[in-house]
Formats: C-alpha cells, structure tokens, sequence
C-alpha cells in the first residue's frame, strides 16, 4: 500500500512542473518593465487544475493512474516549454517584440481579438466544410462506380492516375478564373484536393475485397447486388475509405488555406495576409495558433467517428 | 427453434466441367461426367488429389458455378444459383471481419428476416460460443473461428451442408475435437452433408461414403461405403481395411 502511494506521487510531477511556470511568470521581473496580463496565468491556472485532480484522482481510480502515468512526461514538458517560451521573450528579452511576442502577450491578444477570429474560423470551417462534402459525395460516387463497374473504372482509372498527384494549388489560377464566386473557387478547391483521396481509397478498397465474403453472402441468402454492396462492399472497404477521408481532410486544409490567402475577404489565413500586411506579428502568430486549435478539433472529431464506426479493427 | 429435420436428397447428374483459357485458346477439362446420389439426412466425403475438382464440384453443388453439362437436382429441383437450402463453410474461414461471432450468425436469418434471438442463442450454445459471442473474428483461434463458421452455415437451417475442406487449416487434436462436433451436429439436424477433404481418416471416421476421384480430368474412380456404426473406432481393424481399400484407389499402397 505505502509502496503504491509512492509510486502514485509520480503522477504529481506535471503539476509541480505546472506550479513553477506559474512562479516563474509571477515572480520573475519582466525585462524592460513590460506590463504582463493576467490572461496566461489564467491559461496556466486551468491547465494545472486539470493535471492536479488528475493527479489526486489516479491516488483513488486506477483507470486514471493508467492514463497518467503514460502522459507524465507530455504534461511535463507542455509546462516546461511555457516556461522556457516566457523567460527568453518576456523575461529576459532574449526574443524581444515586434517579430517574438511572449505567452501573454499572444495570449492576450488572442482575447482581446477573439471576435474577429472567432468569425474567421467559423468562415474557414464554413468553407472547408461545404467543400470536404462535395469532394466526399463526387469521391464516393467515382469511387463506387469504378469500384463496381470494370467499364466505369476502365476512364476513370488514368484519369486519377495522370491527375490525382497534381496538387489543387496548381489549378489555382484557373479555378479562380472560372468560379463564379471567389468563395465558390475556395468550395471546389477544397472538393479537388478531397476528390481524389477519397475516390481512390473507395476505388482500391472495392477492388481488395476478397470474393470469397461475396460468396459467403450468397450462400446465406444475399441475392441482389445492392443486398451484397450494403453488407459485404460497404464494412469492408470502411477502413480505406476513412483513409481516405483522413487523407483528404489535410490536403483539404492545405488547399483551403492557400485559397484564403490569395482570394477569400475573411477566414483565419486571410487573417494572417491581413495582419502581415500591418507588421502585427503576435496577431499572425495568434491566427497560426487559432488555424492549429480548429483542425486538431476537427482531426479529433474525424477520429472520434473512425472509432465508433470501425470498430473491429 | 433448431428441429430435428431431414435434409435433402441430392442428385448429381453427368456433371462436367471445362474451364476455358482465353489467353492460350485452349480448353481445361476439370470435371467428366460426374454423377453419384447423396440420399436425405446421408454423409458423403470426396477424397482425391489437390486438382482433381473436387472442390469445383462442390461450388457446382453450392450453385456457385455452372456446370458445363449435366446438373444437379436437390429433391429433383434443378439447382441454378446459391439456394438458401444449402449451407456452405468453405476451406479457409471466411467469417466477416467486420461483424461479432454473433452477428456473424445473425447474418443469413436477418437476410431472409427471421432472427431471432433465441435461435442464435441456441446455436451459440451448440457450438460453446457463448462466450465468444462479442468477439471479433480475429481474435478467435482457429478452432473457435471455425466453430462460428459452422455456427452461421446452421443458422439458415440448411437441408444440405456443403464442406470444402472445413477442418484442413486445424492442428490433428483440434481437428479431432472439431469432427465429433460436426457428428453431433450432422446427427441432430439430419442435414444431407457433403464434405470434401484430402484427410482419408477424416473422411472414413465421418462419413457413410467416400467417393475417390481421379485426376485430370475429375471423375468418380471408386465409391466406398463405410458400413461402421457411430461412434468409430480409429483404430479398429474394420477402420484401417476401409484405410487402406482408399489408399490403394489413390495408389499410395506401396509395398514397403
């Protein structure tokens, strides 16, 4: 029992690492007698909250312990880059303002801008989102139909070989040129760059499935085709096609992004042009920042649903 | 409800089949004028070398495939396509992945929508799946998979039970295991079954007949009968004469 405790204290180390960020941040003279805010302690305060009732749980829940002791030393470190990030920008001036904000400063200006930015995302997702379906829908039905149908595959298949490699980027002149809407070049830009992933995961993923399953469907009662595509193709092919969709949610992201920065009049990397174009750099910064929340949330949703629908694998 | 029911009588009628090769324009006859009866609630085994059709016989059965001359009649109804009289477990298991042992089960019944919880129940039981029954197939051992297997090639209730080669991927004592199962299952149900195997020990502890097939192209060289009663003595004299009467049809009774 005494032994297990101490083993247990192991868990506290984030929250040690978490309390001397904060001491760093509150007892350390800034250089320059800059102003600090409270807004990075307050990030620094919830973050610690988190690791010491999960440090104090694991005592009590061994799933908890579990979970902690393999993330001890992440938690530690995020700490430790904070306080590292802090003492060369805001403490020491090693890294000094405009090019090098500290912690808080980029923290408080992401505060202070929140509406703008919180607007620009809701536009890029708007965006990213409207695109990644229709390039999901086209992707799935060339796909599908290739998959299924030798002479529908017989087109499409040196079509995706000559220009499925070709970045999106690359037609980016002549989408522009020929969408009706700047907007709309962003849409089909994005649908390009998740088209081709996705076709040809569904397409290969068809074409894998051993015939054999088919065969067993058959003898337990499947007779049409579409009885056969709905029970046998559809589960079997779900995990290229998540590939897929993994795939092309990045190069949807990459498109969208360099789309924003030539055309679009909002969306966080139109943001980045847009401060860039006033030398505000922590404002760049403070989007860049925004740009990684937004898609590790989407990445996780993605995840979340692979799980629940895959989960055999 | 599993009943006691009496399968099919199955009728095999000059069966042939040619294979043809587009590439090289010529033609590969694999199996000549086949025919033999398996009768109602009967067990039939071929035996013969890799090559010799057997399994191509067993898919014309299944409905899988055309035969290109003759047919086969199921209680004198031409077979023309896979028929949901027929059961099938095939040489490798093929258990879809993506379904539990239980949903893999289920999947004939909820095609001709009649599960019912109760029947798989009892098959899962049948077959000491129960606990198993949320497993994904590839965390089953072969033995198990193989059960499951079986589990959803009953749950149809098939009249006939077509087996290529159901136990060949199995260790000797699983194998064993498993073919007393097959028996209970074969003597509850009734089911006509016809099994293809390369395992002549196999074939004489199981079955009522053993059909021999020779090779290139696939006919019926002998039919043995395996006039024992149930349960068999693997070692008994009667046993290893039937042994090597099917030895000498293959011609592997060399003389020391």
């Amino acid at each position: 029992m005494r032994g297990r405790k101490i083993t247990r204290l192991y868990g506290m180390i984030p929250a040690a690492a978490g309390i001397l960020a904060l001491g760093e941040y509150y007892y350390l003279p800034n250089y320059n007698n800059q102003a600090g805010t409270e807004v990075y302690p307050a990030f620094l305060k919830i973050l610690l909250a988190c690791v010491m009732l999960l440090g104090v749980l694991s005592f009590f829940i061994d799933p908890v312990w579990e979970y902690l002791r393999e993330h001890v030393p992440w938690y530690t470190v995020i700490f430790l880059i904070f306080l590292i990030y802090d003492h060369i920008t805001l403490k020491k001036g090693i890294f000094t303002l405009p090019m090098f904000p500290g912690p808080d400063k980029l923290m408080s200006e992401m505060v202070l801008d929140r509406g703008i930015l919180l607007d620009c995302a809701k536009n890029s997702l708007f965006l990213l989102f409207r695109g990644y379906l229709l390039g999901i829908f086209t992707g799935l039905v060339c796909g599908l139909l290739a998959g299924q149908f030798s002479g529908v595959r017989y087109w499409i298949a040196p079509l995706l070989k000559v220009i499925g490699p070709i970045p999106a980027v690359t037609w980016m002149a002549l989408i522009f040129v020929l969408a009706p809407s700047l907007a709309m070049g962003c849409v089909i830009m994005v649908a390009y760059s998740v088209w081709y992933p996705v076709t040809s995961g569904t397409m290969n993923g068809i074409l894998r499935v051993d015939k054999a399953y088919y065969e067993a469907a058959q003898m337990l009662g499947a007779r049409s085709s579409l009885q056969l595509i709905r029970r046998v193709t559809i589960p079997m092919i779900l995990p290229d096609l998540f590939q897929g969709l993994v795939a092309g949610m990045r190069a949807a992201c990459a498109s969208l992004m360099i789309a924003e920065m030539m055309g679009v009049e909002s969306g966080l990397a139109w943001y980045i042009t847009w401060q860039r174009g006033w030398g505000n750099f922590t404002k760049m910064y403070t989007a860049v920042a925004a740009i990684c929340i937004t898609f590790l949330i989407v990445d996780f949703i993605l995840n979340v649903i692979k799980r629940k629908v895959i989960r055999w694998k | 409800m599993i009943e006691k029911r009496t399968g099919a009588g199955l009728e095999i009628d000059g069966v042939s089949k040619i294979f043809a090769n587009h590439r090289e324009k010529s033609e590969l006859p694999v199996l000549q004028g086949v025919s033999f009866q398996a009768e109602a609630g009967s067990f039939v085994s071929v035996i013969g070398e890799s090559g010799c059709g057997k399994t191509t016989l067993l898919r014309i059965i299944a409905g899988l495939e055309q035969a290109s001359e003759g047919e086969v009649r199921l209680d004198g109804i031409t077979v023309n396509g896979p028929n949901r009289r027929c059961g099938m477990m095939f040489q490798k298991n093929i258990l879809f992945p993506w379904l539990t042992v239980r949903e893999n089960i289920e999947f004939g019944p909820k095609l001709l929508k009649r599960k019912s919880d109760e029947h798989t129940e009892k098959l899962l039981q049948m077959m000491h799946l129960e606990q198993f029954a949320e497993v994904y197939p590839d965390k089953l051992s072969g033995g198990m998979a193989q059960r499951a297997a079986l589990a959803r090639a009953l749950a149809n209730e098939p009249e006939v039970l077509l087996l290529d080669e159901p136990l060949g991927a199995l260790d000797a004592l699983t194998r064993m295991k498993l073919q007393d199962e097959l028996l209970r299952v074969w003597n509850y149900h009734g089911n006509t079954v016809v099994m293809v195997t390369h395992d002549i020990d196999e074939a004489i502890y199981m079955s009522d007949r053993i059909i021999v097939m020779s090779l290139r192209p696939g006919t019926i060289k002998r039919v043995i009968p395996v006039p024992m009663a149930h349960p068999r003595s693997r070692i008994s004299g009667e046993f290893i004469e039937i042994r090597n009467a099917v030895l000498e049809n293959l011609n592997f009774a060399k003389e020391g």
